[in-house]
């Protein structure tokens, strides 16, 4: 074969890959569409204060893995204990900070030391001491030496008590009855092994004691691109994946599992680069071999608001780390791939997730490449050239432009008009400059893990307490 | 010869393929311009109806809260009112049926049934607008107008879902006992309904509820089951307990298991304590923990030797579950719990037994 003949096979290829993305998109998007404004439907029928009328809930252990969060960490974990909920325990796991951490926690919530043996045998570095507060009897706080995140989780898994682990950042923000909203597929529906919450980005709201009070956008357009691309992500990629059971990730920022099935699993993989993303493809991979019909869900309304970056050095640390997690994750569950006794998950969600997140970049780099290297041979029309990347870009915009009418049509959060034409602005934006740097900063994230760099990478945030985001 | 051949039928390929997906992109662009165009006239119409109820609050509330709670004539507050401003008026009365009570939730009531307002309303239920359907629904039922009711229950077998469901919480906020088989067999057609949805609505019912409800046990298929349960365990219906019981004998679906046995621990039935206990080394985890809960709750402390078994359960979640339950018997369950935490033989048990101890000495230590 000659040069130019593989270079025309490429360019089919291209071609090819170009449409099966959009394809796969648009069938997302319908099933989206269909589910987010299905499941509005239903749940204005539904009367969430019945759960504690009729005492219908299932009691919930939050674990909140926390190092070096000291500036926020009495704001969060105040606001964590005016969650509406009729019973839960709030386990704050100190992964063996450096700052002060601990001791602001034993002044602020009059917090006892009291004897701890593991309730389960999940391994996690060895606990210091456990804590209880005098004041708010559902606070204990754990702390340990430093295991990073995974391990700071298993740790407090082997402290939990109640059926139902809910796992949250320190520095998020949760709507108080996301607990409400985030139990109840648990309650529906005995398969359900997981359940993940929609994250929304908070630069540009107003925070105060931990609650979010006002909603806005923030000023900074690299925050605005990223509330665009958390619309998109949340609303349509994991609502879609939901319809056919094919989530492999839910947020590690808020989420929740039936603790039985973490301690069968062993808990999270302590080392791993996407801690979030791995433990969700083991539940599939462990528990639907046994129950065909264990589902992995999402709850487009239970809402955490967090922290985007606004320096282009940590987001691209961010970004990189990411793509590392999701190469780490499906390489160390290859077995998934194609497997029909997995189903559509099998079939349709792991192979997306192989070809359109984890080798997206790179096909998507060679493409740039080798389109330019036919264009020069003559192989492919400058016309050609140029289409072909307006039909790219525009669809992207069209996604990011859905999205946001999505939102628009089902949750309202925005409260003023001009916050949904910065939205619509953000969402044709975002696909001249950013996007591309996205794909860039993944590429690396790819080419830096077969060179055998999985680092995390430090990542900066100012903090809820330390910064109100105002607009 | 063959790469010219390639080269040719690609670019012509190229060029047909992309012009579909052009045409297709530009469509949904379209599409998505147009939509923004509508979402965009749709907030504008949301803040012009917000600014509508402003000034109608600026010019009418005071008037409003001269009528409320008084022995006033409604008509003498309806009439000021034009009818061209029914639709704002309705959202501004909305607001406060969520917000008032006693007297003041009378006058509100009589407002909607002995004035204009009560036409206006019965025009809505004929026309042909889902939405106005709906509205007229939410204020018959809230207003506990008895006089729409059969007007009401025609709604039960409508088409739509949502209207169905407006219709029968309608029904069930007037107390209209007589329809209540009537929407547990109509809710029976809607195949998206679920049992929480139903106990929604049957929770708008008052007690009396209950003796019908009662009756159905036996009738109604197993989704309902559960919400005609979670309903007589809220209004702590103990008459109904002989047939929960006998349900708790003879039913295998876990979730309808559940509820029974969350009903007979609300009403303290000690005819079940027996049953309760077959239910000790039931398979389901879930359900050795609720029949531990109930035991507890029901039983006095020669409960604590039987119950102590199940701290050396296969399930942690059971063994918390027991060792918190045996806390409540005090001294007895705490001096058990003791023996436990200290013996080697099970390390599971042991950590379960000192977790629980701990938190009761805190809580103890705190009281004191």
């Amino acid at each position: 074969m000659t040069f130019n003949n593989f270079l025309v096979y490429f360019n089919y290829f291209i071609l090819g890959y170009f449409i099966l993305l959009v394809s796969t998109y648009i069938l997302l998007n319908i099933l989206s569409f269909k589910k987010i404004l299905h499941y509005n439907k239903n749940i204005e029928y539904i009367d969430l204060e019945n759960i504690f009328k009729l005492k219908n809930y299932i009691p919930i252990s939050i674990i909140v893995p926390a190092y070096n969060e000291a500036n926020g960490i009495v704001e969060s974990v105040q606001s964590l204990l005016q969650l509406i909920y009729p019973n839960y325990q709030l386990i704050v796991v100190n992964d063996g900070s450096k700052d002060d951490s601990v001791r602001r926690l034993i002044e602020n919530f009059n917090l006892v030391k009291m004897g701890f043996l593991p309730l389960y045998k999940i391994e996690s570095k060895p606990v210091i001491s456990v804590y209880k507060s005098l004041t708010y009897p559902n606070l204990i706080v754990v702390d340990k030496q430093n295991g990073g995140k995974a391990d700071a989780i298993n740790a407090g898994i082997n402290t939990a008590k109640h059926p139902l682990i809910c796992v949250i950042d320190a520095d998020s923000v949760l709507e108080r009855d996301s607990l409400l909203k985030i139990s109840r597929p648990f309650m529906e529906n005995e398969n359900v092994l997981a359940v993940g919450g929609t994250i929304r980005i908070a630069n540009g709201c107003k925070i105060k004691k931990g609650h979010v009070f006002e909603i806005g956008v923030s000023n900074s357009w690299l925050a605005r691109f990223q509330i665009v691309e958390y619309l998109r992500a949340f609303l349509f990629g994991r609502t879609g994946f939901d319809a056919i059971n094919g989530i492999l990730i839910i947020s590690g920022a808020f989420s929740c599992f039936r603790k039985d099935c973490l301690t069968e699993i062993g808990g999270y993989k302590t080392g791993s680069i996407g801690e979030d993303m791995e433990i969700i493809v083991r539940i599939h991979k462990f528990f639907r071999k046994k129950n065909p019909k264990a589902k992995v869900t999402f709850v487009p309304d239970p809402i955490c608001w967090t922290e985007a970056p606004e320096k282009i050095k940590t987001l691209m640390r961010q970004r990189t780390r990411w793509q590392k997690g999701t190469i780490d994750s499906l390489l160390l569950h290859k077995s998934l791939f194609l497997n029909l006794r997995y189903g559509l998950l099998g079939l349709l969600a792991f192979p997306y997730f192989v070809f359109f997140e984890a080798l997206s970049p790179i096909i998507e780099f060679l493409g740039y490449l080798f389109f330019i290297i036919s264009v020069i041979l003559g192989l492919v029309s400058y016309q050609f050239m140029l289409a072909f990347i307006s039909a790219a870009i525009l669809y992207g915009i069209v996604l990011s432009i859905l999205s946001v009418i999505l939102e628009e049509l089902s949750f309202k959060k925005y409260p003023r008009i001009k916050h949904l034409l910065i939205l619509f602005i953000a969402a044709v934006l975002e696909n001249f400059g950013y996007r591309q740097l996205n794909s860039w900063w993944r590429f690396k994230g790819t080419v830096e893990y077969f060179l055998g760099n999985k680092a995390w990478g430090q990542m900066e945030k100012q903090g809820f307490a330390s910064k109100n985001f105002n607009t | 010869m063959k790469t010219y051949y390639i080269l040719t039928l690609s670019k012509l390929y190229q060029t047909a393929i992309l012009n579909s997906i052009i045409q297709l992109i530009l469509f949904l662009l379209i599409s998505a311009i147009l939509f923004i165009i509508i979402i965009i006239l749709l907030r504008l119409k949301d803040l012009n109806q917000q600014k509508k109820i402003k000034l109608f609050k600026e010019k009418w509330e005071s008037s409003f809260f001269d009528y409320i709670g008084s022995e006033k004539d409604p008509n003498e507050f309806a009439d000021k009112i034009p009818k061209s401003s029914a639709t704002i008026l309705l959202i501004f009365l909305k607001e406060y049926f969520n917000l008032l009570n006693g007297k003041e939730l009378v006058t509100l009531q009589k407002l909607i049934n002995d004035t204009w307002i009560f036409s206006f309303l019965l025009k809505d239920l004929g026309s042909k607008s889902s939405k106005k359907i709906i509205r007229a629904l939410y204020f018959f039922g809230i207003s506990k107008n008895q006089k729409v009711k059969p007007k009401i229950a025609e709604f039960l077998s409508s088409r739509n879902q949502i209207i169905f469901l407006h219709a029968a919480q309608s029904l069930a906020k007037i107390n209209a006992l007589e329809y209540t088989e009537r929407i547990l067999a109509s809710a029976n057609l809607y195949k998206q309904i679920s049992d929480d949805m139903i106990v929604s609505v049957l929770l708008e019912f008052n007690s009396e509820v209950c003796d019908y409800l009662t009756k159905r046990i036996i009738i109604e298929d197993e989704k309902f089951k559960v919400g005609i349960i979670k309903i007589l365990t809220y209004f702590k219906f103990r008459q109904a307990a002989n047939k929960v019981i006998k349900l708790l004998e003879t039913v295998e679906n876990k979730p309808l298991i559940i509820e029974c046995i969350k009903y007979v621990k609300q009403i303290e039935c000690i005819e079940s304590l027996a049953i309760l206990k077959n239910f000790f080394n039931h398979t389901d985890p879930e359900i050795r923990s609720e029949a531990i809960k109930a035991v507890a709750q029901i039983g006095d402390d020669n409960e604590t030797l039987l119950l102590s078994t199940n701290l050396y359960d296969k399930s942690i979640q059971v063994q918390i579950d027991t060792a918190e339950a045996l806390v409540k018997f005090k001294r007895k369950g705490v001096m058990l719990l003791q023996m436990v935490a200290a013996s080697n033989s099970d390390p599971s048990a042991a950590s379960v037994a000192q977790m629980v101890l701990n938190e009761y000495q805190l809580e103890k230590s705190n009281d004191v």
